[in-house]
C-alpha cells in the first residue's frame, strides 16, 4: 500500500520543533514550535488541533512537553522561555533570558526545566520556586542548539554549532566533550539504552550518551536536519533539505523507503511514543504524521480491503513484497497450492 | 498439443483468485483449440490502454488459457510477458491508505476546550462556589458533592457481579456481568460480554465510550 501521510496544517510559518508527551489515560500529545510565535498543542495520534499557546512576541524555536502533558514550555526568540499549563493553555511562568532561547526540557519528575541558547549558557530553574535565580552551567563557546536531561536526570547533554557536552547535574562541571564534524543540525537522547542521536551534515550518528563515543553512523542522500529512533530500535527517520523523509533498518542501515510530500525542507521529524507513528515538521509550515506500518488501522488511517471487480474472491491485504517478479519464474509450475496474496490487480 | 492434466482448484497465482481448472480429458479438443488461439492474440494485446467490457472479458478468458499454455510449454513467453506487464502495473500503481478524515485545524480561538474530557478530570476546580469564595457556602457544596459520590461509589459496590446494560456510541448494546471499575472510572472490567460476535469472557470496557448504563437492584 501506499503511505497517506495525514497533513495538519494550521501554522503560518515553518515548524521548527517538534515534541511527543508520554503515554497518558488520554493518549498522547505533541506540541509543535513555530517561526510565527504561536506553538500548538495537537492530539498525538489524530493529530486534531487542541490548542494554541498565545504570549510570545517572537519565532518560537523550541518546544517541549513534560511526561503527561499537563505542562508544556517552549522557548523563542523573544530572550523568553516560558512554561505553560497544558490543560487550559495558560501561561504558568516567563523566565527571562539574555538572548535568543533555542531548547527547553523537563525533568522526569517536571520540577526542574533546563534551557540553552544563543546566550551560550545552560540554566536550570527550579519551576517550585520560579522567582529564585535559575543555576547556571558555562562552557560552550558557541549557541546552544539543544539542551537535554539524560542519565535519569542526573547529567545533561547540550549541542552547540561544534561540540556535544555531558555534564554532571550536581556539580556543573563537564564530565566528558566530542568535537563533531560539522554543524550539529539536532539531537535526540533515547534513555533506554542511554542513546543519543545526532545529525550534521548528511550523516546521522549514534552515540552513547554516557561516553559519548560513536556507535554507528549513516549517510543520507542530503543535508539531514532531524532523525529520529524507533522506541523499540528497528528503524529510523530522518528528513532534511530534499524534502523527502527516509527511513532506514537501524541494524543494518539499509535505507527501506523514502517518501516525498513536504513542499519544503524537513526542519524536525519525532517518533511516537508507541512508535506507530512519526510525524515531521517544515519549512511549508504543515506537520505531517506518517506510518511505520503502512496500511495498519491506527488513529485517522483504515485499513480498507477492496472488493475485486468480476467476482473474484476478496485478497488479504498483507503485502508480501517480491511475489511479483517471483510469480513470473513459478508459472510453469502448477504443483504448487500455496496462495500468494498480491496487490489488487488494475484492470486495463 | 500436449495433453495435460490439471488438479482441482488449482491458484492462478497472478490474480490470487481460485479457479476449478477442469482436467483436460473433459474439455473437446475443438475447446481448447479455441482458447489457445483466443491467448495468442491476447498476448498482443496493448494491455496497459484498453478498459473496455469486450477486453475485460477477454483478459477473464485469457486467465484460464495461461494454464493450458503455460502447462503446455508452447507459446508461453508471449503470455508470460503480458502477464508481466500486467503485474507491473499492478505493482507500482499502490492503492494509497484510506483516511477517514483529516486532522481537525484551528478553529480562530486558542482552543483548550473546556468541555473535553481531560479539561473536565485535570483542568481548574469547577466548583461554582468559587467564584464567590464564600466559605460557608464552599463548605455546603462540598458536603453535598460528598454525599453524591459516596452514593455512587455503593452504586458501584452494589453493581458488581449483577447483569448490567450499557448503552454506547455508535447505537451499541451490550449486556455485561459487572465485575470492577478502575480508581479513576475511566475503565469498568466486566464478565461475559455479549457482543455481536459472541460471548467475550472477560473484557474491559472504556468508561468514555458508555453513554448509560442500567441494572436491577
Amino acid at each position: 500500500m501506499r503511505q497517506t501521510p495525514l497533513t495538519c496544517s494550521g501554522h503560518t510559518r515553518p515548524v521548527v520543533d517538534l515534541a511527543f508527551s508520554g503515554i497518558t489515560p488520554y493518549g498522547f500529545f505533541l506540541i509543535s514550535a513555530c517561526k510565527d510565535g504561536k506553538p500548538m498543542l495537537r492530539q498525538g495520534d489524530t493529530g486534531d488541533w487542541i490548542g494554541t499557546f498565545l504570549g510570545h512576541k517572537g519565532a518560537v524555536w523550541g518546544a517541549t512537553l513534560n511526561h503527561d502533558a499537563t505542562k508544556a514550555a517552549t522557548a523563542a526568540a523573544d530572550f523568553t522561555a516560558k512554561v505553560w499549563d497544558g490543560i487550559s493553555g495558560d501561561e504558568l511562568l516567563t523566565l527571562a533570558h539574555k538572548h535568543i532561547v533555542k531548547s527547553v526540557d523537563f525533568t522526569q519528575d517536571s520540577n526542574y526545566l533546563l534551557t540553552g541558547g544563543q546566550d551560550k549558557l545552560l540554566r536550570i530553574y527550579d519551576l517550585n520556586k520560579p522567582e529564585a535565580d535559575p543555576e547556571v552551567v558555562s562552557g560552550h563557546t558557541s549557541g546552544i542548539k539543544k539542551a537535554l536531561w539524560s542519565s535519569d536526570d542526573k547529567q545533561i547533554l547540550s549541542a552547540d554549532d561544534k561540540t556535544v557536552r555531558l555534564w554532571d547535574r550536581s556539580t556543573f562541571t563537564e564530565v566528558k566533550a566530542i568535537n563533531v564534524a560539522m554543524s550539529v543540525s539536532s539531537m535526540e537522547y533515547i534513555p533506554e539504552g542511554e542513546l543519543i542521536v545526532i545529525t550534521y551534515g548528511r550523516t546521522i550518528a549514534f552515540h552513547s550518551a554516557e561516553t559519548l563515543e560513536q556507535i554507528k553512523s549513516f549517510e543520507a542522500p542530503a543535508t539531514i536536519n532531524s532523525a529520529s529512533l524507533h522506541p523499540e530500535k528497528e528503524c529510523l527517520v530522518a528528513g532534511g533539505e530534499d524534502f523527502k523523509l527516509y527511513k532506514y533498518d537501524y541494524n543494518s542501515g539499509e535505507e527501506l523507503e523514502s517518501y516525498k510530500g513536504h513542499f519544503g525542507p524537513i526542519h524536525c521529524v519525532r517518533f511516537s511514543p508507541d512508535g506507530e507513528l512519526y510525524s515531521s515538521g517544515s519549512e511549508d509550515g504543515t506537520l505531517r504524521l506518517w506510518q511505520t506500518t503502512v496500511g495498519k488501522t491506527y488513529g485517522l488511517w483504515k485499513c480498507v480491503i477492496p472488493e475485486e471487480e468480476g467476482g473474484d474472491l476478496v485478497k488479504p491485504k498483507a503485502n508480501l513484497p517480491g511475489t511479483a517478479e517471483e510469480d513470473l519464474e513459478d508459472l510453469g509450475s502448477e504443483n504448487s497450492d500455496t496462495l500468494y496474496s498480491t496487490a489488487p490487480e488494475v484492470k486495463a | 498439443m500436449n495433453a495435460v492434466e490439471f488438479g482441482e482448484g488449482k491458484v492462478c497465482k497472478r490474480s490470487g483468485s481460485i479457479f476449478a481448472i477442469l482436467p483436460t480429458q473433459w474439455l473437446s479438443s475443438s475447446v481448447l483449440k479455441f482458447s489457445l488461439a483466443v491467448a495468442g492474440c491476447c498476448s498482443g494485446f496493448p494491455w496497459k490502454t484498453s478498459s473496455s467490457p469486450l477486453t475485460r472479458g477477454l483478459a477473464a478468458s485469457q486467465r484460464g488459457c495461461w494454464h493450458s499454455e503455460g502447462a503446455s510449454g508452447a507459446g508461453s513467453p508471449p503470455s508470460q510477458l503480458a502477464g508481466q506487464a500486467r503485474f507491473n502495473k499492478a505493482s507500482t500503481m499502490k492503492t494509497p491508505v484510506a483516511i477517514i478524515r483529516l486532522p481537525h485545524g484551528p478553529d480562530g480561538t486558542r482552543g483548550f476546550d473546556p468541555s473535553s474530557p481531560r479539561f473536565q478530570d485535570l483542568g481548574p476546580s469547577n466548583l461554582s462556589s468559587l467564584v464567590t469564595a464564600n466559605p460557608a457556602e464552599l463548605e455546603r457544596e462540598q458536603e453535598g458533592r460528598v454525599a453524591l459520590r459516596k452514593r455512587y461509589l455503593r452504586s458501584l459496590l452494589a453493581m458488581t457481579g449483577r447483569p448490567v446494560n450499557f448503552t454506547m456510541y455508535e447505537k451499541v448494546n451490550v449486556g455485561a456481568l459487572f465485575g470492577a471499575s478502575d480508581i479513576d472510572i475511566l475503565n469498568f472490567q466486566v464478565s461475559e460480554l455479549k457482543t455481536p460476535l459472541g460471548v467475550q469472557k472477560e473484557a474491559l470496557l472504556r468508561c468514555s465510550d458508555i453513554i448509560a448504563y442500567s441494572f436491577e437492584l
